[in-house]
C-alpha cells in the first residue's frame, strides 16, 4: 500500500464530527444543568417539609403535657407563648416535714425511676410538687411550684437497708406565702415531682440573616437566655399563628381556660427556587401546616375544671 | 463476502419486540410507583386532617359527645369527608371513632378509621 492509500479523515469529515460532538455535548450539558436545578429545588423542598414536620412534632409535644388551670401557660398571644415545659418526672421517697416553721424545705426524690431528661437536679431548677392535702379528698389536690436552692445526691433514708440513691432537694416553695398549705402530712411519700423549664416560643426576626423564625428561649435559667431559631425560615411575622380554644371549642383569651391550641405554620424555603423550567421565575416556595393539640393535663374535676365538676 | 452477514430483518424485529415488552414493563411499574406515591401523600394529608378533628373531639369529650360530620373542600370540590361518633364504654370512658373517606385519585375514594379512647373518670 502506498503512503497515499493510507488516507486519514478529510477536513469535511472532521468538521462534521466536531459539529456532532458539539451538539451531543451541548445536549448532555443541558441535561446536567437541569438535573442540578431540579436537585437543588428538591433539596429546598425537602428542607421545608422537614421544617414543618419538626414543628408539628416539637410544639405539640411541649403543649400536650400542659395543665392550663394550674398556670402552666404564663403568657399567650397569636405569635408567642410562654409555658412551663415539662422535662422530668420523679417520685418522693422522703416527704418534706410540714406544719412547722418556714425556711428551706427538704424533700428527697428517688433516683430511679426517673422519666424524661437524663440530667441531675441542679440549683435553679424549677419543680412542681404534688400537694395531696387531705388524702381522703380529691378536690384539694394541686401542684405547687418550687425553686431548687441545692440538690446534692443523697439516699432515700426511709428505705429499708440498703437505702437506694436519691436527690435531696432543698426547695423554696411558694406555699410559704400561703401558710394555709403548710399542713403536716400534706405532701406524701410516693407523690410525683415534675421538673420544668419556663420557655417561650415566639416569632422573631433574626438579626443575622433578616429572616423570620420560630424562636426558642429558655427563661428559667436565671433570666432570659438568648433566643434560638428552632423552625424556619417563615414567610414573615405572621408565619406562626397560635389560636386558643376552651373546652367548648370557643376562642379564649384566659390562659387558665385553654383546652386546645391550634398551631398554624407558614414556612418558606431558605433559598429561592426556580420553578417551571430554566426560564421559570425564581421565588421562595411556601408551604403551610395546621395542627391542633388538646392539653392532656387539664383537671377534669375540682378547682380549675371547666365546666366546674365536683370530685 | 457472503458469509459476513449481519442480522436478518426478522431477527431485528424479534429483538425489538422483546426489548419493547421489557421497556413497557418498566414504564408500567414506574407509573404504578408514581400513583402509589400520590396515594400515600393524600393518605398523609387525610390522616393529618382526621387527627386535627380528633384533637378537638378529645378536648371537649368530657363535656359533650355529639356525633357529627364535616367535609373538606379543595377548589370547591369535596376531597375528604369525616363522620365521627362517641360510644360510651362505661365508667365515664368514651370511645371516639372518626371515619375518614378521602379522594386518592380522580373518582377513587378510600376509607380509613381513626379511633381513640378518652377517660373522664373524676
Amino acid at each position: 500500500m502506498s503512503a497515499l492509500g493510507r488516507r486519514g479523515y478529510t477536513l469535511v469529515e472532521l468538521l462534521i464530527a466536531l459539529v456532532l460532538l458539539g451538539i451531543v455535548s451541548g445536549a448532555i450539558y443541558q441535561v446536567l444543568v437541569n438535573n442540578q436545578r431540579v436537585y437543588q429545588a428538591q433539596t429546598q423542598q425537602i428542607d421545608l417539609q422537614e421544617n414543618l414536620r419538626a414543628a408539628t412534632t416539637v410544639l405539640p409535644a411541649e403543649f400536650r403535657e400542659l395543665d392550663a388551670a394550674d398556670g402552666d401557660i404564663q403568657m399567650m398571644t397569636a405569635t408567642a407563648i410562654q409555658i412551663r415545659a415539662m422535662r422530668k418526672l420523679g417520685f418522693i421517697c422522703v416527704a418534706p416535714v410540714l406544719g412547722g416553721g418556714v425556711g428551706n424545705i427538704s424533700v428527697t426524690v428517688r433516683d430511679a425511676p426517673m422519666f424524661g431528661r437524663n440530667l441531675p437536679f441542679a440549683k435553679g431548677d424549677s419543680v412542681l410538687l404534688f400537694w395531696e392535702g387531705n388524702p381522703a379528698k380529691r378536690d384539694d389536690d394541686q401542684w405547687l411550684p418550687g425553686l431548687i436552692s441545692s440538690a446534692p445526691a443523697g439516699a432515700c433514708t426511709k428505705d429499708p437497708n440498703p437505702a437506694t440513691p436519691g436527690w435531696v432537694l432543698s426547695l423554696q416553695p411558694q406555699w410559704l406565702n400561703n401558710n394555709g398549705l403548710n399542713i403536716a402530712g400534706a405532701v406524701t411519700t410516693g407523690s410525683p415531682v415534675r421538673a420544668f423549664e419556663i420557655v417561650r416560643y415566639q416569632v422573631y426576626q433574626s438579626a443575622s440573616d433578616g429572616k423570620w423564625y420560630v424562636g426558642y428561649q429558655n427563661i428559667s435559667a436565671g433570666g432570659f437566655a438568648s433566643i434560638q431559631p428552632l423552625i424556619g425560615p417563615l414567610t414573615g411575622s405572621d408565619g406562626l399563628e397560635l389560636d386558643y380554644f376552651d373546652v367548648n371549642g370557643a376562642v379564649t383569651t384566659d390562659s387558665s381556660k385553654v383546652a386546645l391550641i391550634e398551631i398554624h405554620l407558614r414556612a418558606q424555603t431558605a433559598a429561592p427556587v426556580r420553578s417551571g423550567g430554566a426560564l421559570g421565575t425564581l421565588a421562595n416556595k411556601v408551604d403551610s401546616i395546621t395542627t391542633r393539640v388538646a392539653l392532656r393535663n387539664n383537671p377534669r374535676c375540682g378547682t380549675g375544671s371547666a365546666p366546674f365538676v365536683k370530685c | 463476502m457472503r458469509q459476513e452477514r449481519g442480522f436478518t430483518i426478522v431477527e431485528v424485529i424479534v429483538a425489538m419486540l422483546v426489548l419493547t415488552v421489557g421497556l413497557l414493563g418498566l414504564v408500567t411499574s414506574a407509573a404504578l410507583v408514581t400513583r402509589m406515591i400520590g396515594r400515600g401523600q393524600r393518605s398523609a394529608v387525610a390522616a393529618a386532617y382526621a387527627g386535627r378533628r380528633l384533637e378537638m373531639l378529645r378536648a371537649s369529650a368530657c363535656v359533650s359527645q355529639p356525633a357529627g360530620s364535616e367535609v373538606l373542600l379543595r377548589g370547591g370540590n369535596p376531597v375528604d369527608s369525616l363522620t365521627w361518633s362517641f360510644t360510651a364504654l362505661g365508667n365515664k370512658g368514651w370511645q371516639i371513632v372518626v371515619n375518614n373517606k378521602y379522594l386518592t385519585a380522580l373518582g377513587q375514594w378510600r376509607s380509613d378509621v381513626v379511633e381513640t379512647e378518652v377517660s373522664c373518670l373524676l
